[in-house]
């Protein structure tokens, strides 16, 4: 089904969900303020953009995005679980593996050129710290229960009526969450939260669909 | 008239609450060069689509802070039509 993006003024549901977006938008900037990098947003854009690509069919356009994404940020490569895990039954076998090795490809060259080019950067590719991150959580009681509390509200939010919400954000949820709470422990900071920006337009949509 | 009066009402508060978050990522021109010119350290220096963007500001009259600044309210603007689009996928269906 082909779409487009123009935005009507005269139309309450569309109005609704604007308003939503935009809120959406503005609690996206009060949760990641912390440390926050330029290339955030664009990566929510990419991801949210790149799945409503993957449930449209717009495979010309999702490739597009794909490339700017990892152009942007290497993460993007949970797009390509996505993809893999949504469409392994939706999709012929071969046109699926073949999708599936393409954008490895470009996620390579593109990691693999960039890599080359910043080779003499200080620092290092990764960060490893999942003791340090445990350490301060330990320190800091209070902090890590309203952590907790805070993720518990989202995914009680995320999964009620899990069965009536859309097969696609089900999917994305059930790789992404995961993915991003194991990267968020060892490669991320403690109580920084921009590495829930991949998956924050789904935990988005979830939460506040009706 | 009512839908305009809320859409612009929405557009303020947002354009606002972008503003300080931008705050966060406008940095000082010195800074701000260092990141459009990838002297920053590594894994942060691998995102190059923003500093790319950015240095295709500055060849618009922009300086560094200003173009970051730019980009990252062209971004919040576009994350409301992407997730309204995402959202707006599965009411279609």
């Amino acid at each position: 089904m082909r779409s487009n993006f123009y935005l009507r003024l005269s139309n309450e549901d569309d109005l609704k969900e604007f308003m939503k977006a935009a809120v959406g938008v503005m609690v996206f900037c009060g949760l990641f303020f912390r440390f926050c990098k330029i290339y955030d947003l664009p990566t929510a854009v990419c991801f949210a953009l790149g799945l409503a690509c993957l449930a449209r069919g717009l495979w010309r356009e999702y490739m597009w995005i794909f490339i700017l994404g990892c152009v942007n940020r290497e993460t993007t490569l949970l797009l390509t679980l996505v993809f893999a895990v949504y469409m392994f039954k939706r999709m012929n076998r071969r046109v699926w593996f073949w999708g599936i090795c393409l954008q490895g490809l470009i996620l390579v060259l593109v990691r693999v050129q960039v890599m080359i080019i910043f080779a003499g950067s200080d620092g290092s590719a990764f960060w490893f710290r999942p003791l340090e991150n445990l350490e301060a959580f330990a320190l800091s009681p209070w902090l890590s229960a309203a952590h907790l509390a805070g993720f518990t509200l989202v995914l009680w939010m995320c999964v009620r009526n899990w069965k009536r919400k859309p097969a696609l954000l089900r999917t994305a949820f059930a790789v992404l969450m995961p993915i991003s709470l194991g990267l968020y422990w060892v490669l991320g900071n403690a109580f920084e939260l921009r590495v829930f920006a991949e998956v924050f337009p789904v935990v988005w949509v979830l939460a506040v669909s009706d | 008239m009512k839908i305009i009066f809320a859409k612009v009402l929405i557009w303020i508060s947002f354009l606002v609450v972008v503003y300080m978050y931008a705050s966060g990522v406008w940095y000082a021109e010195p800074y701000a060069r260092a990141v459009v010119w990838g002297l920053e350290e590594k894994p942060f220096v691998y995102r190059v689509l923003m500093p790319g963007l950015a240095r295709g500001l500055m060849g618009l009259g922009f300086s560094a802070s200003a173009a970051l600044g730019v980009l990252v309210f062209v971004s919040a603007i576009g994350l409301v039509y992407a997730i309204k689009f995402l959202s707006e996928t599965f009411k279609r269906r």
